[in-house]
């Protein structure tokens, strides 16, 4: 098997776990982005009626785009992504292939899905969680960026520590407990990793929003907590489906060559 | 049958590009979209991409 053969079925693992998080996307985080685009609006409406009775007037702005529009192009974002993370699932999956635990394809591909989520989804996750819209402060968005990529690097850099500390205990240690001497470091170090990064240095609930002196006109804890959840879902969904695929596709294609070599052998 | 280890697969230089090119473009796609474009086409992908990043929990607004 050779580099080009996983770099083909990891884009096409990627693309159709792309298009399964794009299903999950429309049926329910779509629902709660709609809840909080509403919120959106109330709050605009207000805030132009506020002026309109001060005697100001709006400079209306036109939408750029509908909300429509990018809700198909959050589809289309979604298989994109879907099949980029495809092909850097691929080239990892080569590169750790003898590494990965379990002894066939398909298990080291779903064991490679479970490091993925952990280290690019789950570890920013626990540092900075994704909001929906009507969250935010949009002057501290740089602030943001950089805690959640910065957070996506230390989750890598977790994972190549455990390799690393795998890999030094290999010859001292047997396979059982270095397994859980490695998952221990993970926890420990992983614990250790979130106390250091720094927090959102947003409020959820802004009083930037807060009219007549109470919060409604910010998104509800119920609302962030739904929304969190249907994130996290979506991307279970993606790396799910795409280490799925791409461990079947694999295996398939490595027991092909299997039998053609042994055609051969025996030709 | 005893399982044997699987190997590695070889990974040229080229593919390790590949994989630093598609990060920078899902970067690219979900959050700097004015690195390489004029403010307003960035805009524009801006908010084309606005739900797709909420979706996935990239910081947004």
């Amino acid at each position: 098997m050779s580099i080009g053969d996983l770099l083909r079925r990891g884009l096409a693992a990627g693309a159709a776990a792309g298009c399964l998080a794009a299903v999950w996307l429309l049926l329910i985080t779509e629902r709660f982005i709609k809840q909080a685009l509403h919120i959106e609006d109330v709050r605009n409406a207000l805030h132009e009626a506020t002026v309109k009775a001060q005697g100001g007037h709006i400079h209306g702005e036109d939408e750029l785009v509908t909300h429509t529009q990018q809700i198909v192009f959050a589809v289309i974002a979604l298989v994109v992504v879907g099949a980029l993370l495809g092909l850097v699932f691929a080239v990892v999956y080569g590169a750790a292939r003898k590494r990965l635990p379990g002894y066939h394809d398909t298990s080291k591909a779903l064991a490679l899905g479970g490091i993925a989520f952990f280290a690019v989804t789950l570890f920013p996750f626990i540092a900075i969680p994704g909001n929906p819209p009507a969250v935010g402060d949009p002057s501290t968005i740089n602030e943001r960026t950089v805690i959640y990529l910065g957070a996506i690097a230390l989750g890598i850099l977790l994972v190549l520590a455990a390799f690393a500390l795998d890999k030094v205990l290999a010859d001292s240690v047997q396979a059982g407990l270095r397994t859980v001497l490695v998952l221990a470091f993970v926890v420990l170090a992983g614990i250790g990793l979130q106390l250091l990064i720094p927090n959102t240095p947003d409020a959820i609930q802004s009083k930037d929003f807060a009219f007549k002196g109470n919060l409604s006109f910010n998104a509800s804890p119920e609302l962030i907590w739904n929304f969190r959840m249907a994130s996290l879902g979506q991307y279970v969904v993606l790396w799910g489906a795409m280490a799925a695929i791409f461990g079947a596709l694999v295996t398939r294609k490595a027991e092909q060559s299997l039998t053609a070599d042994r055609e051969t052998v025996s030709a | 049958m005893t399982p044997t280890q699987l190997s590695a697969i070889r990974v040229p230089a080229w593919a390790w590009a590949l994989l630093a090119l598609a990060a920078f473009a899902v970067l690219f796609a979900l959050q700097a979209n004015d690195v390489v474009m004029g403010a307003d086409k960035a805009m524009w992908l801006h908010e084309l991409t606005h739900d797709a990043r909420h979706a996935l929990g990239v910081p947004c607004h």
